[in-house]
């Protein structure tokens, strides 16, 4: 008997090394938001869904280093800048040392068809005039030195403005060539190539930046202070992470003695933990074989619902009664824990008709980890554990514990009382009722919001939140309407609506508006003649200014700029994050900066006939996680459905169906109104709790409607549904204490659930009024 | 080391340094202070020279104020490594005093003579002494030490006598030089002034 036993045990776990080997090799976790979210209705969610994270705004992280004087701080800020533009991680790295000379060369032909300066003036004499007699001024100023070699090729100073154009609006102030706030930190802006909300290829870029800084020379003295949203979700997935495996560790603990206790084998202990073993891989692998990734949202909330299986293992452990085999033992159980693994993943089928790819991930996980575990415990477990076993029944104290419950008065009005309370409860509840911000789940800490909105507002980074939205046929479509709403947004802006706005035309005006401005330079005689008369009187010496005569002669025929041409120089990126092209059209991203009133700027879309509009990345995404909850309300509502035909049939009387789903029902609404009135609001993670809670719940309600007839088997009944509960607040319980919401969502949620169902289970369980009779 | 009393460190380290900078020594003043200046500007791209007036004061540490009100008028601050300026009719202007290197030799020659301070001159330049005319007078001739203020600054020169500082000549790189007419002598500044007659001028003041 021993030999074949342990031969299974050994292909057993070769089986799920194997699996394990499958799953590591193909296992693609993505991190990304998008992948976990329902397809997109509306046009703002399609377009969070495209641009979420990849907008301009949220790829911007904020960097500040201190802790050094400023001249060694400006040389860390330029040697960091230095190593981030070489690194592909990086798309672009502003730090002020922005130096009109080093600009681009190619661009720099362009200037008159990019600077604005030709749509208000001619380049006569009088204009040249003007700005050559402030030249004589600035030469003559303490700034002269700075502007005297460029003066013969642009004496008025279109690169200058260029450079002010590209600046951002509120720079920070020019410290020994770099940017510096009003702490003395120098701070700087850097773009990352991957999306602000994916935190595992954010960790990625974070990790490169700080390696970059950590090979800077004198770093060990200097501190670096990294804020922005790549940055936020990479420590909220470290945090989240440490402190459900710091909780983990513990509940584990407490487990395997729990486990130790009641079964006083370390074998079952070890043994017990195959099944579970076995459906996560079993789940884990279907997951592979159907998708080419999963998203880790998807994984976690398969990982909760998974909880319920690990009931499997345990009834049997508890079942196994003196004088039978396991198998004999197993056989007795099997129909109703056929039956609640049946229901459950009849239930689950309803989440994969959903059509939300997660939800659709979360079913095939949940149905094949259940079926694992339990057909694992039916014909695997009972051939590996040992024969010799501590028959639970005579566990000192569950005979009085259940003499006790089966006494308890079970009055016909408790599901009545539950449900008026639960109305009552409903109804007094405070605040919203459903959480849509998921990022209230996990929130930051005020240290780093507080870091964030001070180094934003030094560097002038844009909203994070809000984004101007304008569509088109071409890009040149999108840029055109750029201009034209710029004066709208001028107008907002002294109306104190917003404090900027970045749009594409910054960087790049609209073939139309380059032609114009083309066709407003003058010929070279023309220029020749309107400069000897602008200098006539003037100091300058003869002929000066022929290098800016040829520029502008070379200028008149240039081809005009396309956004293509544009891409292709150093700030190329900038503009290429602004102008994107969707199915059907192009869009431009506008960055704003201190939006003080989004309805006026919501306006904007009426007035240019939708063309325009305004993104409130916020909005969208609650909209989002508000659509998703109700795929999921619909799915459940399919699930209880299905949940009560099964349960109906296998039982074959409507009458214990009701004892079955009655107690499991009125305790999952029992904890949403307790939760509620405790002034929590319910999100996507405490449905999610509220399933698992249900799950653990039938299977209570299942076990004590069971009337065997045999006192010693109810006492088994009690043993495996204690060890059961236990368990689960054990998990579940130490959760409910984290610091971190959505942690404690569902550690509370569950733990609460698993109270609720035992104890309506048990008062609302037929048999034992009729012991009593 | 650093030389709060400049007489007292000349007389420590009697080197050749710090006998070229011992005129320094009796130049130190107690901010605030100021003076009028006159300034002509030579530059490659002009046939004559830039003239302005106004005064120059000097507020303590490294905050010096330029302002111009001849002929039109102009105030540039520099303080806390940022310059500022403002033209009557434009807007301020703000730019770090990193941009302009030569301006920034120039506050660091300037505050270190007015403080006394021989230590920041010995640093950041090769100082060279002449003396001339008369025994009182000399000329303290600046070359920057580093190699980058080198590539656009090519010497300053200070001129004056005794305990007082007349002349403050700047040569930039690519040739262009203002020379600034101090105290009394910016009276004495010609209407068409050129170089060697104001370069005389500081040489010759009694």
């Amino acid at each position: 008997m021993r030999a074949p036993r342990l031969t299974l045990i050994v292909l057993w776990l070769l089986v799920l090394a194997a699996l394990a080997l499958v799953v590591t090799r193909n296992l693609r976790v993505s991190t990304d938001l998008r992948s976990f979210m329902p397809p997109p209705a509306t046009a703002d969610q399609k377009l969070l869904m495209d641009q979420i994270g990849n907008g301009p705004g949220s790829r911007l992280l904020l960097v500040a280093i201190s802790g050094k004087p400023p001249s060694a701080l400006a040389d860390m800020s330029a040697g960091l800048a230095a190593a981030l533009r070489k690194d592909p991680h990086f798309t672009q790295v502003v730090n002020g040392d922005f130096d009109p000379a080093r600009l681009s060369p190619e661009l720099l032909p362009y200037r008159y068809l990019l600077s604005s300066t030709l749509d208000t003036h001619h380049m006569d004499a009088g204009f040249l005039r003007e700005q050559l007699q402030q030249r004589l001024q600035d030469l003559a100023s303490p700034a002269g030195g700075m502007l005297e070699s460029w003066l013969p090729r642009d004496p008025t100073l279109e690169l200058l403005k260029l450079a002010k154009r590209w600046s951002p609006p509120d720079a920070p102030k020019v410290r020994d060539g770099v940017w510096f706030d009003a702490r003395g930190e120098a701070v700087m802006l850097v773009q990352t190539q991957a999306s602000g909300f994916d935190p595992g290829t954010q960790r990625q870029a974070i990790g490169a930046l700080r390696k970059a800084f950590h090979g800077l020379q004198g770093s060990r003295e200097a501190k670096l202070t990294l804020s922005g949203p790549g940055y936020f979700s990479v420590v909220i997935n470290r945090q989240t992470r440490d402190q459900a495996d710091w909780i983990g560790r513990i509940s584990s603990v407490g487990f395997i003695l729990l486990m130790l206790l009641a079964y006083r084998s370390p074998s079952a202990l070890l043994l017990g933990a195959l099944p579970i073993a076995s459906g996560a891989l079993a789940g884990l692998a279907m997951l592979v074989s159907l998708y080419p990734q999963v998203h880790g949202i998807t994984l976690a909330f398969g990982f909760t619902l998974l909880g319920v299986a690990q009931e499997y293992p345990i009834r049997l452990l508890s079942h196994r009664r003196a004088g039978a085999s396991n198998l004999e033992s197993v056989r007795g159980l099997w129909p109703l824990l056929l039956t609640a693994i049946a229901s459950a993943c009849i239930a689950y089928l309803a989440f994969y008709a959903s059509g939300v790819p997660g939800l659709q991930q979360l079913a095939v996980f949940t149905i094949s980890g259940l079926l694992g575990a339990g057909l694992s415990t039916r014909y695997l477990l009972p051939r590996v554990l040992p024969e010799r076993f501590v028959d639970v029944a005579g566990t000192p104290g569950l005979a009085r514990f259940r003499t006790f419950l089966d006494r308890l008065p079970r009055p016909r009005w408790i599901a009545l009382l539950v449900s008026a309370g639960v109305v009552v409860m409903l109804l007094l509840a405070p605040g919203r009722f459903w959480q849509n911000n998921l990022a209230k789940l996990t929130p930051l800490p005020a240290r780093l919001m507080h870091t964030d909105s001070r180094l934003r507002s030094a560097l002038g980074a844009p909203d994070v939140r809000y984004l101007l939205v304008i569509r088109g046929n071409s890009a040149q479509d999108v840029l055109r309407r750029s201009d034209q709403v710029r004066p709208m947004l001028r107008t907002l802006e002294q109306k104190g609506a917003l404090d900027g706005a970045e749009l594409p035309t910054r960087y790049l005006p609209p073939l139309a508006v380059q032609r114009a401005r083309q066709a407003r330079l003058p010929d070279r005689a023309t220029l020749e003649a309107a400069l000897a008369k602008a200098t006539d009187g003037l100091p300058f010496r003869p002929r000066v200014f022929a290098p800016f005569v040829d520029a502008v002669e070379k200028a008149r025929t240039l081809p005009l700029l396309t956004p293509a041409m544009f891409e292709q120089s150093p700030l190329g990126q900038r503009l290429a994050s602004m102008l994107v092209q969707r199915p059907g059209g192009w869009i431009g991203l506008a960055t704003l900066t201190g939006v003080h009133d989004p309805v006026a700027l919501a306006g904007l879309s009426q007035r240019t006939h939708g063309a325009v509009h305004l993104l409130d990345i916020k909005h969208a995404s609650e909209s989002l996680v508000a659509a998703y909850r109700t795929r999921i309300l619909m799915a459940l509502t399919v699930a209880v459905l299905l949940l009560v035909v099964t349960i109906g049939v296998a039982l074959r009387s409507l009458r214990r169906a009701w004892h079955v789903l009655a107690p499991m029902t009125l305790a999952t609404f029992l904890v949403l109104a307790v939760e509620r009135v405790a002034g929590i609001e319910i999100s996507l993670f405490h449905l999610v709790a509220l399933i698992l809670a249900a799950g653990l719940g039938l299977h209570y309600a299942l076990f004590f409607e069971r009337d065997t007839g045999d006192p010693q088997e109810q006492r088994r009944t009690l043993h495996a549904t204690v060890v059961c509960v236990l368990s689960a607040l054990l998990v579940f319980g130490m959760l409910a204490w984290s610091t971190i919401p959505v942690l404690r969502a569902i550690g509370l949620t569950v733990s609460l659930g698993v109270a609720f169902h035992f104890c309506l289970s048990i008062l609302m369980a037929p048999h034992g009024a009729r012991h009593e009779t | 080391m650093t030389c709060v009393m400049a007489p007292a460190c000349a007389a420590e380290t009697p080197t050749r340094t710090s006998a070229a900078l011992a005129p320094v020594a009796l130049l130190a003043r107690t901010p605030p202070t100021r003076t009028v200046f006159a300034e002509a500007r030579f530059s490659p791209l002009l046939d004559r020279p830039l003239l302005v007036y106004g005064q120059l004061s000097w507020e303590g540490g490294d905050r010096l104020e330029r302002h111009v009100d001849s002929p039109y008028v102009e105030t540039t601050r520099i303080a806390d490594g940022e310059v500022t300026m403002h033209r009557s009719g434009h807007a301020t202007r703000h730019f770090s005093l990193d941009r302009a290197p030569s301006l920034k030799a120039l506050l660091d020659s300037l505050v270190a003579v007015l403080s006394g301070d021989t230590t920041r001159l010995r640093t950041m330049f090769h100082s060279q002494l002449e003396r001339h005319g008369t025994d009182s007078g000399w000329s303290l001739i600046l070359t920057p030490k580093s190699a980058r203020l080198a590539r656009s600054l090519g010497r300053i020169g200070l001129y004056g006598d005794r305990d007082n500082l007349h002349c403050i000549m700047i040569s930039e790189a690519q040739g262009t030089e203002s020379i600034d007419l101090l105290g009394p002598l910016a009276a004495r500044m010609p209407a068409k002034p050129t170089r060697e007659a104001l370069s005389a001028l500081c040489r010759q003041a009694d």
